[in-house]
């Protein structure tokens, strides 16, 4: 941050212009909610259109709810301005608020149209959309009409990349703090700026994620999808969210051709968006050379190999080898597109599964979980902590590969690990508490914090979420969106909520300490 | 031969003392008023109290009718100016010492060309490169490679009980007829250099320097009575400029180094950057610590501080704990003495090494290798078509008592230990040793 005197000067001049030209409340949280809101309303439109087209039932309350939202959205948004400097507790409230609204506008079009009539259920699937996570109350998927479908893929497809982002992508100009709004949503620790200004590294991310999206819609029809089904699954595989059209996720188009198409894009989606852009720019080697996509292509290789050996499904032919290689992908990815019922596998095969749930892909990736940087982290942390009973006075940073990464971020990231232990723990206790067996507590909790999908159990690639009680979907909401938004975020703004009233006395104290 | 030195440290005092002893007009640019005064009296040199890159003080230096310009302060900026201006007034030889690795490497060829430097030097980088030779052979206090690395000049002290002592090198040499493999070119006993002949007798405790084949590296220190292994376990004190490349390059050989160094933030940053050297922060002279770190079981420690005294204490207690091997880097030699005594197995010094480079310059040779406490000297000469040496036989040249041909090597035949009869040509390169006014007044013969 190079906070010149000047550049403040300048800011200060411009604020002071902006504010004489109109007179515009500067109102973060108002501005970024209303755009959120006002693009979830978009997405459902193109949901009522696409309903259209297919002659489906719920295109006139898919169409009044997305224009409503649409409307709602803009006119907070017009009538608010970004901040010139942002604030840093407004940046966590502003995330926060934005996934709550975001979780309940998306669920109205489930509800005006009669898909689920339970509230808490409603919520469940938009969530489960926003969050990329995948796992579904839908029960039969097919009963649903296409519009509402299509809408469930844009939600996943929203929140992949990160509403936030396109937000930032968006806005003429972020101030001060921009980075702040990009990476309390980013998933992983990387805030790496492609360009020098925010706004345009959030519009690069989004357009390398579109061009990604089109180019797999294009090669899921060549392969001989549906130009709708090609669309939507297009749109749930670049955001490793695994929402499907169908029961069956990809085994319903029985290709092989198109589930290697799947196994290719899920595995792409996983790799960091910063890095894969380096790398169409012409330059390959960040990814190639980073440590973490080493590991992430080796731990992917590993257990594709291990369950190929231990699965005792389809068999030791191409069958079970793609069947090892899709499962693998997808649940490390964490898209969840289920292909074979990995709840028949062998116990060690449906082990290794278990443990790729929250492992997650690469930061900066669309995947959720733990994320492999964050596991070298805490490698690199464990194997100092040995070296240090030998030499009791060494002084030795956390490495990723060959980066050094700061002892600050490396505890941010331990920090991380324990409260995601405690989340996943959590969440599995209170599952267990309203009745489900072990098994299916805790493979539920591993598969909801990770944005997964599918757990093992009575949640299995076969079943959905129904078969825990409402109580603990509803415990799962937050399990999701707390492993979409990386715990901190959603901790800071509670923490900041009492310190938000206008001229708090604390607020005062708080701001310059930033 | 006018010569004009910029900077008068430890580098460039050096320098000066010994292109004055060559003969050399030298006139030296020193920034530190107390430095340049204590220069001036003490040799008979030009001083001038003034800064490298200031065309006003080099003109009063005599920039114009300088041959070379030797810029060895520690600023790199200095440097690099002093000889850009030193070309703009015709100096001929301009030799630059340059610390940032980025300007010694690819990035900073531009900067070197454009400012004219024939000769790139850094002492710190030359003293850590003759650490790691000796840490490569330990056993040896010196190691110098020579023509491209075929030949090697060793250092060593003959132990008691070794198979050499107590003969006659003629009787030696009977032994290895007809392919000799080494030759010993210079005997240091009770602080007196002889150049060898065939009736010499070698005693234990002498210290010899033996050109060999760098193939019978080991072969000769078995001879000598020093075991020549490679070290494995190296404990590296102080994280300077020279500590920290020496902990670098056994790193990279997959040597597992511990490394102390007293600055925090040195620390830090050697920390990051040397990615599998166990980095410690402490005193070198804490014994607690060295303990902490077991020195005792260590193949080698390098005591490479910048404090001399640390260094010889640091060394004494790693000696006592039984330390297999032990290099101390001495900025001044008043300590050499007591270090010798104590046992300590190599000792060098960071401006030998870069002198060493500067000296070849002047004398238009390949390798030049001054050694630390002694007068004697190894050069590599080209023989010249049309000098006296051009297709004689060594023994009617009728050289000097205190001047040998050691080793030679040929285009397109593998390098061989020179012998009497052997008979010289033109473009051969000769190794060889002696007093350096010696060899300035014997050079004619290969060079006509």
């Amino acid at each position: 941050m190079t906070d010149t005197v000047e550049s403040a000067g300048v800011r200060r001049a411009a604020a002071v212009a902006r504010r004489s030209e109109a007179p515009l409340s500067e109102n973060l949280l108002g501005h970024v909610v209303g755009l959120v809101v006002a693009m979830c309303g978009v997405g459902i439109c193109v949901g009522g259109i696409v309903d259209a087209i297919d002659g489906g039932p719920d295109t006139t309350p898919m169409l009044i709810t997305g224009i409503v939202a649409t409307v709602a959205g803009s006119v907070a948004w017009r009538s608010t301005a970004v901040p010139a400097r942002i604030a840093r507790l407004d940046v966590f409230t502003t995330v926060t608020t934005s996934w709550l609204a975001m979780a309940l506008v998306g669920a109205v079009p489930y509800l005006v149209t009669g898909t689920l009539t339970n509230v808490i259920d409603a919520l469940f699937e938009s969530v489960a959309g926003f969050t990329t996570t995948g796992s579904t109350v839908l029960r039969p998927i097919e009963d649903a009409s296409a519009g509402i479908l299509f809408w469930r893929a844009i939600t996943q497809w929203l929140g992949g990349m990160g509403v936030i982002v396109l937000v930032v992508a968006v806005l003429p100009t972020v101030g001060v703090g921009g980075m702040d709004l990009l990476q309390a949503e980013a998933p992983g620790p990387t805030g790496e700026r492609l360009t020098p200004r925010v706004n345009q590294t959030a519009r690069r991310l989004w357009a390398l994620y579109l061009g990604l999206t089109i180019v797999l819609a294009v090669a899921y029809w060549l392969a001989g999808m549906s130009l709708y089904d090609a669309a939507a699954h297009s749109l749930t595989t670049v955001s490793t969210g695994g929402f499907s059209n169908h029961s069956a996720p990809i085994a319903y188009f029985q290709s092989a051709v198109i589930e290697w198409i799947a196994i290719v894009g899920m595995f792409l989606a996983g790799c960091s968006f910063t890095l894969m852009y380096k790398l169409i720019r012409g330059n390959p080697r960040p990814l190639l050379r980073s440590a973490e996509f080493r590991t992430y292509c080796t731990i992917v290789l590993v257990a594709i190999v291990a369950v190929f050996i231990t699965a005792d499904g389809a068999g030791y032919g191409t069958e079970g080898f793609r069947q090892a290689t899709f499962t693998v992908v997808a649940i490390v990815t964490t898209t969840g597109y289920g292909l074979a019922d990995y709840g028949l596998w062998s116990q060690a095969a449906q082990a290794i599964v278990l443990i790729l749930m929250p492992l997650g892909a690469m930061a900066g990736s669309t995947a959720g979980g733990v994320k492999m940087i964050r596991v070298l982290a805490v490698a690199s942390v464990a194997h100092r902590e040995s070296l240090r009973q030998l030499h009791p006075r060494m002084i030795r940073p956390v490495r990723i590969g060959d980066v050094v990464l700061d002892d600050q971020l490396a505890n941010k990231v331990l920090g991380f690990l324990v409260l995601a232990l405690a989340a996943f723990g959590g969440t599995g206790l209170i599952f267990a508490l309203s009745g489900a067996d072990l098994i299916t507590a805790f493979s539920g909790a591993a598969t909801l914090f990770g944005n997964v999908g599918p757990g093992l159990g009575e949640v299995g690639p076969t079943s959905d979420f129904l078969n825990i009680s409402p109580f603990a979907r509803l415990v799962g909401i937050g399990a999701m969106l707390l492993g979409r938004l990386e715990i901190y975020p959603i901790l800071l703004a509670l923490v900041a909520l009492p310190l938000h009233r206008p001229r708090n006395a604390l607020r005062r104290i708080v701001r310059p300490l930033r | 031969m006018h010569v004009v030195i910029v900077g008068a440290g430890e580098v460039g005092w050096f320098l000066a003392q010994r292109l004055r002893g060559e003969g050399l007009d030298v006139v030296v640019v020193e920034i530190d008023p107390v430095r340049a005064e204590a220069l001036a009296a003490e040799l008979d040199v030009q001083v001038v109290n003034g800064s490298g890159s200031s065309p006003n003080d080099l003109q009063a230096a005599g920039i114009e009718r300088a041959d070379m310009i030797a810029a060895v302060s520690q600023n790199d900026e200095v440097n690099l100016i002093a000889s850009l201006l030193a070309k703009e007034h015709g100096v001929d030889t301009s030799i630059v010492r340059l610390e940032t690795e980025e300007l010694r490497g690819v990035g900073g060829a531009y900067l070197r060309r454009a400012v004219g430097a024939d000769v790139v030097v850094d002492p710190d980088a030359d003293t850590a490169d003759e650490i790691y030779e000796l840490v490569q052979t330990t056993g040896a206090d010196e190691v110098y490679p020579m023509a491209a690395g075929e030949l090697a000049v060793i250092g060593a002290v003959i132990a008691e009980g070794s198979p050499v002592a107590n003969r006659y090198l003629a009787e030696i040499g009977q032994a290895m007829e007809p392919n000799w493999n080494f030759l010993f070119g210079a005997i240091t006993r009770d602080n007196e250099t002889i150049v060898p002949r065939g009736d010499q007798q070698l005693l234990p405790g002498d210290h010899v320097r033996v050109i060999c084949k760098s193939s019978a590296k080991d072969e000769l220190l078995e001879l000598i009575g020093v075991s020549g292994t490679n070290a494995r376990r190296v404990m590296v004190l102080g994280g300077g400029a020279v500590g920290s490349r020496v902990a670098e390059r056994l790193q990279d050989e997959g040597a597992d180094v511990v490394l102390i160094e007293r600055d925090e933030i040195r620390a830090d940053a050697l920390a990051r950057r040397l990615k599998r050297v166990v980095v410690i922060k402490g005193e070198v002279t804490d014994t607690e610590l060295l303990l902490e770190e077991s020195v005792g079981e260590m193949d080698a420690v390098i005591a490479a501080t910048g404090e001399d005294g640390s260094n010889a204490l640091a060394c004494a207690f790693a000696i006592s704990e039984g330390a297999a091997y032990t290099v101390v880097v001495l900025h001044s030699l008043a300590l050499l003495p007591l270090v010798r005594r104590f046992g300590v197995d190599a000792a060098l010094s960071p401006r030998t090494a870069s002198a060493n480079a500067v000296l070849r310059r002047v004398r238009g040779g390949a390798a030049v290798n001054t050694f630390l406490e002694s007068d004697s000297e190894v050069d590599e000469i080209e023989i010249v078509r049309g000098s006296k040496a051009d297709g004689a036989v060594v023994a009617d040249l009728h050289l000097p008592r205190d001047i040998l041909i050691g080793a030679l090597t040929r285009r397109g035949s593998e390098a061989q230990i020179v012998r009497g009869y052997t008979e010289l040509q033109a473009g051969d390169h000769i190794v060889v040793f002696g007093r350096p006014h010696a060899i300035s007044t014997a050079k004619p013969i290969f060079t006509g």
